[in-house]
């Protein structure tokens, strides 16, 4: 009785075996071949930053959606690449699976003519953290859940954070730096010019000028004042620069190098495919309130009326542009709208030179042609329970896109992505072995 | 004419200004001589220059509007803790001081208390090198500072002074220190240059010019 069903029951095994085999060489057909669905794309990012994919294939994901689980920290390169995602039209969301490190650090050597470290720190909680480096201690600082930015010197060795019971280590991003950073100023002889050169020869920045006091009389400082990429990585355009130089700027600009247009001088007609944007009404500042708080509402600004296709805000003032940048060919241009900084620095509050300093060292690093930054971002904590706002404050302080729906997954499933090649080939694999060894079992060749 | 062009352009705040000074202990200065170095960086630049000087306090917050100032006086000098502290802030953010004895006379009170009180405030002043860029910023002054008719006529302490003094900041002149009285060389309205058959307000030019490119 037990023979006469096995008999039976042998041949249906054998079909089912068969058609599960068919199934799974089909399965891996399709994924093969067929047309990727715009669907869901899960990713988890592991605690060191990094995902199974390389970035170049997720770059060319048809994925509608992205959710990215957070273990950690993304890495710059993901950063960026899922920056670019979003920017091209993909849903990127984020959420934290598990607890992330109470404390999230990043740090990136910034582009200065001395050096310089741009940390980025992000807390659950408020925290008073003292930062280090193998030289001993730099600061101590107030972490918030909004972030921080402070910057520093050149570090030795890694960057570490103490904040009580959470410690972090960072290794600092190294940029790529330009092959030659010398700036090249050139205008009227003003108070303006003056005051430029000297605070970019305080902050360390190598600088030509050509700064014109008469008809036939120009002060130079370096070479003849004309913008040449084998010696210039930026040009600095005050008003009343000649038209020679200022003719050369398209090429130069285009060739990669960046251009710093302030004031004025962006009124100049040679400029206009260069600007970010075409020049409103001047306005006058605040009187006095160079020495406040907000010290650039007391300098004279020609705004930005209107923003040329692609530029990117970097400054308002009372809801008007005043500083706008744009890429055009290989280089950078920044528009600042500002005409008379100077009065900042010398009649402004206690840190007005330093603060003034920073400011056009921060205005040019972002106009100087940079290679891709390279190495890695690290993080160490201790873990700590991580509501939805630190995500959202990491996110923001690190430059991922924003935050939608934390937490919630998509109900559209990328079933193709989800299927495993392997796991089809092993089954199907075992599957026709299991037919085979059934059919010699009964007899069958 | 240069000189319309200039009484014409508006003011504005970017432009070189001139600023006299007054120290506590001195009554206000010549303002004609703020009045000539205008008119000649108007002559002989096209740098935009406000069509008018003006006189500040040393103590006031004002003066850091102004990165070139010229203090002359005949009166002892004594600098407040305002004052002097003002100074500082002023050589530190990158103003230039220039100052004129206007006894020509190292001798005088002037000299003795305005030398001792820079020291004091700053650093004492020592000689400039007549091969100083300055003397070469926009006219060419081979031999060092021009000298003043008052020099040559034998007033005061009787001496041609071969040097100006100052006080470095960085490789940058801070404080301009003269004992030639050009302020009293300089103390004639623009008009009458005319009369004049080398202007002797170029070095003027030359001391605005180094504040604007150094």
């Amino acid at each position: 009785m037990t023979g006469i069903a096995a008999e039976r029951a042998l041949p249906i095994i054998q079909g089912v075996l068969h058609a599960v085999a068919i199934v799974c060489m089909a399965l891996v057909l399709w994924v093969v071949t067929a047309p990727a669905a715009r669907g869901t794309l899960r990713l988890a990012v592991a605690p060191n930053g990094s995902i199974d994919l390389p970035p170049s294939v997720l770059l060319r994901s048809a994925a509608e959606t992205l959710d990215v689980a957070l273990a950690g920290v993304p890495d710059a390169r993901l950063r960026a690449t899922l920056r670019a995602l979003r920017g091209s039209g993909h849903l990127v969301r984020l959420f934290a699976p598990r607890p992330l490190p109470a404390l999230a650090t990043a740090a990136e050597e910034e582009w200065r003519a001395t050096g310089g470290t741009r940390i980025q720190l992000v807390s659950s909680d408020s925290a008073l953290a003292s930062l280090g480096d193998a030289a001993g201690l730099i600061d101590s600082v107030h972490i918030a859940a909004a972030g921080l930015q402070p910057r520093s010197g050149p570090l030795q060795g890694a960057l570490a954070v103490d904040a009580g019971a959470v410690r972090a280590f960072v290794a600092p991003l190294v940029a790529g730096a330009p092959a030659t950073a010398r700036v090249l100023v050139l205008g009227d002889a003003t108070w303006e010019s003056r005051f430029l050169v000297a605070s970019l020869e305080e902050a360390g920045w190598p600088v030509d000028a050509g700064l014109t006091l008469a008809p036939r009389v120009t002060i130079t400082q370096g070479v003849p004042p004309l913008p040449s990429r084998a010696r210039h990585a930026l040009v600095v355009i005050l008003p009343g620069a000649s038209p020679v130089a200022v003719s050369r700027l398209p090429g130069f600009v285009r060739d990669g190098g960046g251009l710093v247009i302030v004031g004025e001088s962006s009124r100049i007609p040679a400029l206009a495919p260069l600007r970010a944007g075409s020049p409103g009404e001047s306005i006058a500042g605040e009187l006095g309130a160079e020495a406040s708080a907000a010290p650039r509402r007391g300098l004279d600004l020609v705004p930005i009326a209107s923003q040329a296709a692609g530029s990117v805000v970097l400054e308002r003032r009372d809801g008007v542009l005043a500083v706008a940048a744009r890429r055009v060919g290989a280089g950078r241009v920044v528009q600042v709208g500002y005409a008379n900084s100077w009065l900042w620095r010398m009649a402004g509050g206690d840190d007005a030179p330093i603060a003034h300093r920073r400011w056009w060292t921060s205005l040019l690093a972002s106009a100087v042609p940079l290679s891709a930054p390279v190495s890695r971002i690290m993080t160490a904590a201790e873990s700590d329970t991580l509501t939805a706002a630190p995500v959202a404050a990491l996110a923001s302080a690190l430059g991922l896109p924003t935050v939608r729906d934390a937490g919630v997954t998509s109900s559209r499933r990328d079933v193709r992505a989800s299927l495993d090649l392997r796991w089809l080939l092993c089954a199907g694999l075992v599957s026709l072995v299991a037919s085979w060894v059934l059919r010699r079992w009964r007899g069958l060749v | 004419m240069r000189r319309a062009a200039y009484d014409s352009a508006p003011m504005r705040r970017e432009n070189p200004e001139v600023a006299a000074l007054t120290a506590h202990t001195q009554r206000a200065p010549l303002p004609a001589s703020a009045a000539v170095v205008i008119d000649a960086l108007a002559r002989y630049t096209s740098v935009d220059v406000a069509p008018s000087g003006a006189i500040v306090p040393l103590s006031s917050e004002a003066l850091l509007r102004y990165p070139f100032a010229f203090l002359t006086g005949h009166l002892p000098v004594r600098f407040t803790a305002a004052e002097r502290a003002m100074l500082r802030k002023y050589c530190d953010r990158g103003g230039l001081l220039f100052v004129d004895d206007h006894n020509h006379d190292i001798d005088g009170v002037f000299h003795k208390t305005c030398t001792e009180e820079l020291a004091r405030t700053l650093e004492p002043l020592k000689p400039i090198p007549n091969t100083h860029p300055l003397y070469r910023a926009f006219f060419t002054f081979a031999d060092g500072p021009p000298t003043t008719s008052h020099e040559l006529n034998g007033w005061g302490d009787n001496l041609v002074h071969d040097h100006l003094q100052g006080i470095e900041r960085n490789g940058r002149l801070v404080v301009i220190y003269s004992s030639k009285d050009y302020s009293s060389e300089w103390s004639f309205h623009p008009e009458n240059k005319r009369f004049l058959s080398v202007d002797n307000t170029r070095f003027g030019v030359n001391l605005v010019v180094y504040a604007l490119t150094r």
